[in-house]
Parts: structure tokens; C-alpha cells; sequence
């Protein structure tokens, strides 16, 4: 017995130097996909001094906020982390927490139907490969799911870019697919969609579902995530704000009482900033990009206009726009 | 759980030091026990509710079988085994499928009828389980086993986790007496059973999970997929599927061992057999043994007229295509078996009785031209076989039979073929390297035995293995095909 666990142990253990050895090699300063904007997002948000505006919040954030008319409006930078909904909002808010600063504003920007407390197991996989140091973000929630299922291949991913990293680098990306890692700018804004025309119909945005999920919402475990956030964020000095997502009119007719709901859940938070109101953030449906969620340039520019305003009456004014 | 996932190798040293720590049976046991229960729960724990009730009710009425004083009282017995046992599977399995063909028939001679069709979740593995406790049942009914009074090594033998979901279908006979003594460990058995979970784990997820990508990206299209890409897709779809299922017997053989238990062989390179008889006995071999000895034989076997002989081959076939799935296309993937080892029975020059125990496709390292002809003769007919049991219903089928049928004689069928054979180098060279790997190996069970080699070359070989199951093989996994049974 002894010796079969010795061999077996010896055997591991090679495998692991091998594995550490060949992680060596690990590099996605060149990948292409849209989910390893992750590692500019977090470049970015270590880098800047503050005190910063940090937006996050799913696919919305990411394609509907424009980061420089917002910081030349508020004197201040900022920093969007948004990139998409199926991260789920425990580890959206986990991978800024660490990085607060005093003097900080946090505004979140969820869409509705992760206020269910769920997560995308796939992409989060996918999110770990391209940085694998996002691992520290994952609560006990992601444990089975994404670590215990999943850990053999993200295992693999690690492997497979190491490798790759001998031979041949990624293949570039088109700029002009919307979902690339290269159609993001220096602020963590995707703003390859700039400038082409939607791809949905107005009908389409009108009737687009903001909860494909009719599960109860919002749930308690996701408010009390969101209390004791604004909690932190209130002992370390920041200001956490929430705006709610951009929708077209006909879709928040469609859902009122649910959105409604998330609404008075949200207002309930003490240290909680809700910067606007359902209503605010509906759209004319040819604002729309390519789904429900998603604003063209023309949205994104009206979108950051009304941020802008609302995030004014919080903070005092820069020495510029006085 | 998976054995394709993190946590299985996490699960199992844990279990593996745990069942060793202390080497008496009712503590080996009890581990054994414990960690099956939570390797199905993992996938929800619901299910462990079925599984006990199942198994508890084997247990109870197998012990009173065997104290029924009257061949009434048992027949009885047995009866309520059989209904409640295959009442479940039913329900769960082919309550729908049933209320549906019911209906059509129905609205096919005129009645129009509302059926009721239920939204249960298929239990994973419970047609396999399911077998496995009827089996113990029908054995203490026949008078060929003795019911076991100790629950914990009943409940063992049923839900023994490495067979639990996709077999192999163990017998009371063969299994049950491996869990009345404490074993004792072999650090040889360990060690095969380490080869043989690396060679099912590169046959899972190097080979079956990526040929499952070309087989679903052309049968999602397959009402406008040209026929090349069809006999392709089939071809693929032949290995993917042995690769999957005869990978994950493997991972289960070699993870018994580990815990000094040894289970039947279920694969024995079925694709080297020379005709429909002897694929039979090297395909899913702990079903066919399972048909021949519950159904084939008592309803009369070959014992009895030719006609009935057929009848009960036909029967057979067809009762085991139902066990696949709840659908059609997998009765007539049965009936195609049926009629094909009836013909091949009936018309066949060479329907030679080949023992078991001969290697496949004969002694010599190169087959002679005849065996390979009814080597590729054999496949091609269970190729054409496989296209009924992965289609969604029968006219798919059909048309895929129609449009393959239309351009196989035509040269751009075959200049599309290595065109998309081209495109698909990477997979199909791999491939060939298990086909080449198992002919050289077919004389053993599993073909990475290669004692005779220095230790460093072995090592090298695990190692190559190892990592090219992290590399090609986490690039697309899918669940084990057989779960869905």
C-alpha cells in the first residue's frame, strides 16, 4: 500500500511541477475574446488613483456608458467594469471590493434578471482561464458549480493558452465584432458598436423578456448582498450608488410589477444611492443595439448624460465644469 | 458526479484512504456505502430517495422469496417485484412515451383522446440500477442465490458507486460476495486499475467528447447536410459513442480495483468482431448477458422451433432497444439488430460460434483479407444501425438512409468525404492512433499493460496521456451518453 501511494504521489507530483513549469509560459496579452477584456478591467482599476468613479454591472454597463464624457462631467476617472450579467452579481461586486478607495462612488448597474442571485457557470469558467487570479473573487456559492465541475477545464484552458504560447499566438480578432476584446477602449468601454447601425429592430427591443427567468425576484440573499456591501462601502468611505439598466419602454410596461418590486427592495437599503428610478432609464427602442439591454452610441451618449446628472447632485462639482 | 471533473479526483483519494484505514468489511462498507449515495447526490439529491426505496424493496421481498413456503406465495412475490420495479422505470421512463403512441394510434383509427403526459426528471442511471436489483430478485426467485441479511453490504452492492449510473449491470452473484469479506489490497490491481481509468479517460474525453462536436454539428443540420457529411457524421458518431461508453466502463473497472473489487468486462473491441453474433458478445456485454439469461432464455432461448428461435431473438432485440430510450428510433435500432443477427443466422456461410475468449479478428498482427472484409462488413451494418439510435425520430433517419443511399456511388460522395475528413485531421488521426493502439492490444483488457517496459518509457507514455486528456480533452465535455439511460 505504501508503495503504490508513493509511486502514485511521485507520479502527481511530477505532473504538478510540469503544470506549474508550463504555467510559465501563460500569457493572454493577445487573446482575442470579449470575456479577456477581464484583464484590462482589472489593470485598469489597480492602476488608477483615485479617488474614481468604478461602474460595474453586466453587458449594459459595457456597451452603454461612455467613461470619458463621464469623467471630463465629473472630474474624476472612471473606470468601467462592466463585461457580462452572467457573472452574476456576488462576484461583480467581489472583484471591486478589494479595490476600494476613500472617496470612491461605485455605481451598479444590474440587469434584472440576475437579480436572482444567479450566475452563468460557463462564462465564469471562461472568465478564469483568460485571469486566473479572478479564482479569488468566487464565493462558496461558485464552489460546485464552477470550481469542483468545471475545474478540469479551466485546467485545461490554462494549459491549452500555455502551450499555444510556444507555438502560435491567437489568431487577431475582427475590431469590428462586437464581442472582442479589442472593441473596448482604455476605460473599459466597448465602443466597437460605435457608429454601425442596430442590429435589432425597434419591435424587437420593445418586446425583449427582462427576465427569460421567472423565478422570484428579487432574492432576499441578493438584497442582503447588496446591503452588506453598501455597508462596506460606507466603513471604507465609498459612495455606492445604483442605476437601474437601460430598457425600452414597452418591456418595462411588460414587467412592472416585478421591476416594481426590485424597486422598493432596493430603495430599503440604507447607504444604497438609487441614482434613478425604472422609468429614467427607458428608451426610444431604436437605441438599441442588439438586445434589450444593449445601447447604441447614440443610447450610450443620452444614457451617460443622465448618469452624469444624477451622479452631480451627489458629489460636488470638478474645478472644470464649475 | 462526473469522472470527468475536478471533484471526482478530489472524491476519490479521499474515499480510497478512507476505505483503507481500517480493512474490516462492515467499515469498508460503510464508506463504500456512504460515498456512493453522495457521489449520486451530487447530482441531486433527490434521487438517493428512489435508489433507497428501490433497493429496500428488493431487500425485503428477495428475503421473502426465499421464506415462502409455496410456489404461489413466490410467484406472488416475484410478481410484486417485477411490477414495482419495472412500474418505476415505467413512470419515470416511458410513462409519456407510452400516453403518446398511445394517442396516435388512437387518432390513427379515428379517436381523437386528450392524453396525460407527465414532467418527471429522468433519474440518472435507473435503468441500470433498476437491473441490477431485479437481477438479485429473479436469481433468489430461481433458487440461484441465497438473499443476503446484511442490508449494509445489499445496499452496497447496489449503489457500489463506480458502476452506479452506466454499469456495467453487476450481477448478486458476481458483485454481493466481493463486499461479504474485507478486502485486502493489491497494490497490482490498484495499479492496472490506474492504467485502465487513464486509457477510459482518454477514450472519454480525447476522443469521444470531440468527435461528439462533428457528429452535433452535422446532425443539427442534418435535413440539409450532404450525404458525405452524413456517413461522416455516422462514422464518428460509431466512436463516440464505444469511446464514451466503453471509456467510462473502463474508468469503473479500474476505480474498483483501487478498492479491491472487480467488475465484469462490459467492452471487448466490439469493432474487430466479424459479424453481428460476436459484436453482441463485445458490446455492452453485461446487457446482452442480462437479456440472454432474463428474457432470450426463459422465453424459451434457442431451444425450441426456428420460428420461435427468431421470435425470441426479434423479442429481444427489440425489448433492449426500448431499454435505450423511450422512443421509437431506438426500437428500431433494436429491430435492425434483430432482423440483421436473424439473417445473419439464417443466410449467414460464416456464422461460426466464436468463443469469447478469442482475440478479435484472430491471432496474427495482420487480419487476413476475409476477416477484414467481415470486419468492415460487420461495422458498416452497425454503422448503419447507429444512425437510428442518434436521430431525434424515424423519418430523420430515413431521409439520412435516402440521401447517403443517393450519392455513395457517385465519386464527388467520396471527394467530399476526404475533403471533410481533411478538416477534421486532428480527431480522426487520433482516433486511428486508439484503433491501431487496440488492435496491437487486443489480446489484453486494457492496452496500456505494458509491464515489460522500463518504468521511465511507461511513465513517459501516462504522462503524454494524461496531458493530452487536459489539453484536447477539456475543450468541449459533454456528460457520459449512457447517463441518459
Amino acid at each position: 500500500m505504501k508503495r503504490f501511494c508513493l509511486k502514485v504521489s511521485l507520479f502527481m507530483a511530477l505532473q504538478a511541477i510540469l503544470f506549474v513549469a508550463l504555467l510559465w509560459n501563460y500569457d493572454v496579452s493577445e487573446e482575442t475574446n470579449y470575456l479577456a477584456a477581464t484583464v484590462d478591467k482589472h489593470v485598469r482599476l489597480a492602476r488608477t488613483a483615485g479617488p474614481r468613479v468604478i461602474v460595474t454591472g453586466g453587458s449594459n454597463v459595457a456597451f452603454g456608458i461612455q467613461s470619458d464624457r463621464l469623467a471630463v462631467a465629473l472630474g474624476r476617472p472612471v473606470i468601467n467594469m462592466g463585461l457580462a450579467a452572467g457573472e452574476g452579481i456576488d462576484f461583480m461586486l467581489s472583484e471591486i471590493t478589494g479595490e476600494l478607495r476613500q472617496g470612491d462612488v461605485v455605481v451598479l448597474s444590474l440587469e434584472y434578471d440576475r437579480f436572482n442571485g444567479g450566475f452563468d457557470a460557463n462564462l465564469l469558467e471562461q472568465i478564469l482561464i483568460y485571469r486566473p487570479a479572478n479564482a479569488v473573487y468566487l464565493k462558496p456559492k461558485h464552489l460546485k458549480k464552477v470550481l469542483l465541475d468545471r475545474g478540469l477545464k479551466i485546467a485545461g484552458g490554462l494549459t491549452r493558452r500555455a502551450v499555444e504560447g510556444f507555438f502560435a499566438r491567437p489568431k487577431a480578432t475582427s475590431v469590428e465584432e462586437s464581442f472582442a476584446r479589442r472593441g473596448f477602449n482604455m476605460h473599459g468601454d466597448l465602443t466597437v458598436h460605435h457608429g454601425q447601425p442596430a442590429r435589432i429592430t425597434p419591435a424587437a427591443a420593445n418586446s425583449g423578456k427582462l427576465f427569460p427567468e421567472r423565478r422570484k425576484l428579487p432574492t432576499t440573499d441578493v438584497i442582503n448582498l447588496l446591503a452588506d456591501f453598501a455597508g462596506e462601502c460606507r466603513r471604507r468611505g465609498v459612495i455606492f450608488t445604483f442605476s437601474f439598466p437601460p430598457h425600452a419602454p414597452k418591456a418595462l410596461q411588460d414587467e412592472a410589477p416585478a421591476v416594481a418590486e426590485i424597486q422598493s427592495a432596493l430603495q430599503a437599503i440604507s447607504n444604497l444611492v438609487l441614482l434613478d428610478s425604472p422609468a429614467d432609464q427607458t428608451y426610444e427602442p431604436s437605441l438599441f443595439f442588439d438586445t434589450g439591454y444593449h445601447l447604441t452610441q447614440a443610447g450610450g451618449a443620452l444614457r451617460t448624460e443622465k448618469l452624469a446628472s444624477s451622479l452631480r447632485t451627489i458629489l460636488p462639482l470638478p474645478a472644470t465644469a464649475k | 458526479m462526473s469522472f470527468a471533473s475536478l471533484v471526482f479526483f478530489i472524491f476519490l483519494p479521499v474515499v480510497f484512504a478512507l476505505h483503507w484505514v481500517w480493512p474490516r468489511r462492515q467499515w469498508q462498507n460503510s464508506v463504500l456505502l456512504a460515498a456512493s449515495y453522495f457521489f449520486y447526490g451530487w447530482w441531486d439529491y433527490r434521487y438517493c430517495s428512489l435508489m433507497l426505496f428501490s433497493s429496500l424493496m428488493d431487500y425485503v421481498i428477495g428475503r421473502k422469496i426465499a421464506d415462502a413456503r409455496t410456489p404461489r406465495q413466490r410467484r406472488l412475490l416475484l410478481t410484486v417485484t417485477l411490477v414495482s420495479n419495472l412500474g418505476l422505470l415505467g413512470l419515470f421512463k416511458y410513462f409519456n412515451f407510452f400516453a403518446d403512441s398511445f394517442a396516435l394510434l388512437l387518432a390513427a383509427a379515428g379517436f381523437e383522446v386528450n392524453t396525460t403526459t407527465l414532467n418527471l426528471v429522468l433519474p440518472i442511471g435507473i435503468s441500470f440500477y433498476t437491473f441490477q436489483t431485479l437481477s438479485y430478485t429473479l436469481d433468489i426467485y430461481r433458487g440461484e442465490f441465497a438473499p443476503r441479511k446484511d442490508l449494509l453490504e445489499y445496499l452496497t452492492f447496489v449503489s457500489f458507486f463506480p458502476q452506479l449510473v452506466a454499469g456495467p449491470i453487476e450481477r448478486a452473484m458476481h458483485l454481493l460476495p466481493q463486499f461479504s469479506a474485507a478486502r485486502i489490497f493489491s497494490a497490482e490491481a490498484a495499479i492496472t486499475g490506474c492504467r485502465l481509468m487513464l486509457w477510459g479517460l482518454a477514450k472519454k474525453m480525447m476522443l469521444a467528447d470531440n468527435l461528439g462536436g462533428i457528429v452535433e454539428g452535422i446532425f443539427i443540420r442534418a435535413d440539409s447536410a450532404s450525404g458525405a457529411e452524413l456517413a461522416l457524421a455516422t462514422f464518428c458518431f460509431a466512436f463516440q459513442i464505444y469511446c464514451d461508453f466503453s471509456g467510462y466502463s473502463d474508468i469503473a473497472a479500474g476505480t474498483a480495483s483501487l478498492f479491491g473489487i472487480q467488475l465484469v468486462r462490459n467492452f471487448a473491441f466490439p469493432y474487430f468482431s466479424q459479424n453481428l453474433t460476436e459484436f453482441w458478445r463485445r458490446w455492452h456485454i453485461s446487457l446482452s448477458t442480462w437479456f440472454r439469461d432474463y428474457v432470450f432464455i426463459p422465453l424459451g432461448g434457442s431451444r425450441c422451433s426456428a420460428r420461435r428461435n427468431s421470435a425470441n431473438i426479434l423479442a429481444t432485440m427489440l425489448l433492449s432497444g426500448l431499454w435505450h430510450g423511450a422512443a421509437w428510433h431506438y426500437v428500431a435500432w433494436g429491430a435492425m439488430h434483430g432482423a440483421c443477427l436473424l439473417g445473419e443466422k439464417l443466410f449467414g456461410r460464416d456464422h461460426a460460434q466464436i468463443p469469447f475468449a478469442a482475440t478479435p479478428g484472430g491471432e496474427s498482427l495482420l487480419p487476413g483479407l476475409d476477416a477484414c472484409w467481415r470486419m468492415a462488413r460487420t461495422f458498416l451494418i452497425v454503422c448503419a444501425a447507429w444512425v437510428l439510435f442518434r436521430v431525434d425520430n424515424l423519418n430523420e433517419a430515413f431521409q439520412i438512409y435516402w440521401r447517403v443511399g443517393n450519392e455513395v456511388f457517385g465519386a464527388s460522395f467520396y471527394v467530399n468525404l476526404w475533403k471533410l475528413a481533411g478538416e477534421n485531421r486532428a480527431v480522426l488521426v487520433t482516433l486511428a492512433a486508439l484503433v491501431i493502439a487496440e488492435w496491437c492490444g487486443r489480446r489484453r483488457w486494457n492496452p496500456l499493460a505494458w509491464e515489460k517496459l522500463p518504468r521511465a518509457v511507461r511513465w513517459l507514455v501516462y504522462t503524454a496521456l494524461g496531458w493530452g486528456v487536459l489539453y484536447f480533452g477539456t475543450q468541449r465535455s459533454a456528460d457520459f451518453i449512457y447517463f441518459q439511460f
